[in-house]
């Protein structure tokens, strides 16, 4: 396929999972559950703001994002720059910016909310992420509920 | 380029779910399904007609397209609220493409909502997302999400 569609530089991405946003927010922020739903690759950061915001390759082979982090209000709000280095054309773009957003429900459900926006300057990163946040969030949430992988 | 605004005409929800697409179809089409995740509303479709039945309210909206297990297209009113539902039908189509690890991406597109900009902010967003997300907790663990 050539063609070439319209891609947002303001991408939403939502899911409702059967969680506390507690056990969301482990589930985000700690290597040992990103490594089951976010293509094998492991989070590393402190998550105070200022500090990098990487994720690796599987088997730490390379950095596949780079990043800082913005706002950390857990178990409720992150928000972090991201640079696409899994490849060289995206590596060369301007860094865009991912807010994951939690909200409970009164009923055991949470809301989870991805923003990735600010890809102005970064539309081959654009066109490479719409189609894998849904992925990203549909196994994370089927690793919460069933204690399985996607 | 735009951004995504609040309630737009065409509407684009997806998610994966560990099924096959002929589980999925018969969620979609069965009201033993749909009342476990679709707000409680008993959907039945057939290749005519969609039937919907809920606290008293029932109504019936045309079925275009009808390829089990891959393809199903149907109007929509939203007939749960009187103020919805005076505005014009709009359309839905649902899409299973089977996966080669036995996951199935599941496509809704709810769409010519031109001339109902209620129905639009209705369903936008969490609207849509809640049902996509019951129907997959529900594929899964065999319990609905709440």
């Amino acid at each position: 396929m050539t063609t070439i569609t319209e891609v947002q530089t303001t991408q939403v991405y939502q899911v409702f999972i059967k969680a506390t946003p507690e056990a969301i927010w482990d589930a985000i922020t700690k290597p040992e559950f990103t490594s089951k739903y976010f293509f094998g690759s492991e989070i590393e950061s402190t998550f105070e703001p200022g500090a990098r915001y990487v994720q690796w390759a599987p088997e730490r082979e390379r950095e596949w994002v780079e990043g800082e982090i913005v706002e950390s209000d857990p178990p409720r709000r992150l928000v972090h720059t991201w640079l696409s280095l899994w490849d060289d054309d995206q590596g060369r773009e301007q860094p865009s910016r991912v807010t994951w957003e939690i909200d409970a429900g009164d009923d055991g459900v949470s809301l989870l909310t991805v923003v990735h926006d600010r890809l102005e300057d970064a539309p081959k990163t654009a066109a490479s992420v719409s189609g894998g946040w849904m992925r990203i969030l549909s196994g994370l949430k089927t690793l919460l509920e069933t204690g399985e992988p996607l | 380029m735009t951004t995504a605004a609040p309630a737009t005409t065409t509407q684009v929800y997806r998610v994966f779910i560990k099924a096959t697409p002929e589980q999925i179809w018969e969620a979609i089409t069965d009201p033993d399904f749909t009342e476990r995740y679709f707000y409680g509303v008993r959907i039945d479709t057939k290749p005519q007609i969609r039937v919907t039945h809920s606290e008293g309210l029932s109504g019936e909206d045309p079925v275009f397209e009808w390829d089990p297990p891959k393809r199903l297209v149907h109007g929509w009113r939203s007939k749960w609220n009187p103020e919805l539902s005076v505005e014009e039908p709009s359309r839905v189509t649902w899409e299973i493409e089977r996966g080669e690890d036995g996951i199935s991406l599941l496509t809704v597109v709810h769409d010519q909502l031109e001339g109902a900009p209620k129905t639009a902010a209705s369903v936008a967003g969490p609207g849509w997302m809640r049902v996509l997300s019951g129907l997959k907790t529900l594929l899964e663990t065999g319990a609905p999400m709440a």
